[in-house]
């Protein structure tokens, strides 16, 4: 069998009791989601966590019963990076009116912390003692949270996150699915250097204003904080769809 | 003296304020250490008389073109504007299509007067109302006379002058050819930012 075919293929189909047994840990301790959601009352919420608990749970039992894994990976990853803007986007409206954080907001630290500052925050936070980053340091999604949830998924994941978690591994995933064949081929090697281009005029740039330019031009999951002037000089790009189809774009260049 | 040592207390912002758009330009011409040198000095010279500029202004208005905030906004957006043509011309013009009329008159003048590009920039640069810069001109203000006002811009601009020279030292890396069209990236990325700021302020749109 050569490595390609091996590849689409999967593992070997396993009988369906031994996938069972094998899915019954993962199936009982992911049960704690739905008895947790059973204890707020809430329908829309409990039949939520319900279905997301058995569609994991299916999807692994039959990654394991067909040998597909990809196939079945593939759907629940681009479901995730599909969903994600979903909630994310009321989630923000909800806590604070707006996809951006007010002033308010900014100033009396209640952000949810960003997962890709946590890294650069922790060494200030540990030699300082100042979290460069307007949220709180513990509690909701705060610092201390954020940080944890850093580690462990590193630690637990490692580079399994790219391929299974990430949201934007997720849109890659589902546009590369679209067409079986690439559309514009032969595409110049010079452009591989385009993340650099970009890197170097962020922080040229962020010098100049002393501004998280990143954060506030490019970045498209907006778990950072939003200034005013940005806020009104780029409205369109700010509303969601917009920055939502930036999602692939972001991936393959900035990422 | 106050000029200078405002100048060199301030010196970081400027280069700061100019790097996005000397540090690209230099990556993307790839010239040695020497050669970057007389890019940064032209360029500097450009942004003496963008200085020199200020100097008569504040003899001529005083403290009166300091309230004139409105004016600001146009000055300087239509400064960014420039910068990000000059910039943009710059990086394309070695690779302009045949036929493009734009840049056949700009390729023709700057291939005849290379030294303009440096020097626009820096002029250009050099009109960027910036606290320090702010200052300065109250200083130059404050003297009374044509020559002390542009005495104290001169000095400003020798203090702040120091921190550009090591930027010359990008052309230690002349030979590795990547780094040339990473800043030819770069510099078309700040060109456009220029392009979108300077729009927004001259038409009143946003203060940045």
């Amino acid at each position: 069998m050569t490595a390609s075919t091996k590849t689409r293929t999967g593992s070997p189909p396993m009988a369906i009791w031994k996938a069972l047994l094998l899915s019954l840990p993962m199936f009982l301790i992911t049960a704690l989601l739905p008895l947790q959601a059973l204890e707020s009352g809430e329908l829309s919420y409990i039949v939520a966590i319900l279905v997301m608990w058995l569609g994991f749970n299916v999807a692994f039992i039959l990654m394991l019963t067909t040998g597909q894994t990809y196939r079945y990976r593939s759907v629940l990853f681009i479901l995730l990076a599909v969903a994600l803007p979903l909630w994310f986007i009321p989630m923000m409206i909800e806590t604070h009116g707006s996809m951006m954080l007010s002033e308010e907001a900014f100033v009396s630290a209640e952000a949810n912390f960003c997962p890709l500052a946590t890294f650069m925050v922790i060494v200030p936070a540990l030699v300082k003692r100042i979290v460069i980053f307007p949220s709180a340091l513990a509690g909701g999604l705060g610092f201390a949270t954020a940080a944890f949830m850093w580690a462990g998924s590193t630690l637990a994941l490692g580079r399994g996150w790219c391929s299974w978690g990430c949201l934007f591994g997720g849109w890659d995933e589902l546009f590369s699915r679209l067409r079986k064949r690439a559309v514009i081929k032969n595409i110049d090697r010079r452009w591989i250097y385009l993340p650099f281009g970009l890197l170097l005029a962020i922080v040229l740039l962020s010098a100049v204003t002393l501004q998280p330019i990143y954060c506030g031009w490019l970045c498209p999951s907006r778990s950072s904080p939003s200034f005013k002037h940005l806020r009104r000089s780029w409205p369109l790009y700010r509303s969601s769809p917009l920055s939502c189809c930036s999602l692939p774009w972001w991936s393959c260049y900035p990422c | 003296m106050q000029g200078f040592l405002l100048g060199l207390a301030n010196g970081t912002t400027c280069l700061a304020f100019c790097a996005p758009v000397l540090v690209p330009f230099l990556l993307e011409e790839g010239k040695n250490v020497r050669q970057n040198l007389m890019t940064v000095l032209k360029f500097l010279g450009g942004r003496l008389g963008g200085y020199m500029l200020f100097g008569l202004l504040a003899w001529a208005t005083g403290s009166l073109l300091l309230r004139a905030t409105s004016y600001q906004g146009l000055v300087i957006g239509a400064a960014y504007v420039g910068l990000s043509a000059l910039l943009l011309v710059a990086v394309l013009r070695k690779k302009a299509p045949a036929g493009a009329c734009a840049f056949e008159g700009a390729r023709a003048t700057f291939s005849r007067w290379p030294a303009l590009i440096p020097l626009g920039m820096g002029f250009l640069a050099g009109l960027k109302v910036c606290p320090p810069l702010l200052l300065a001109f109250t200083d130059a203000a404050s003297t009374g006379t044509l020559i002390g006002s542009l005495f104290v811009f001169l000095m400003f601009f020798v203090g702040t002058s120091i921190y550009f020279i090591p930027l010359s030292f990008l052309g230690a890396f002349a030979h590795v050819s990547d780094l040339r069209i990473v800043g030819k990236f770069a510099a078309v990325i700040v060109a456009l930012y220029y392009l979108f700021s300077g729009v927004l302020l001259f038409t009143g749109g946003v203060r940045l």
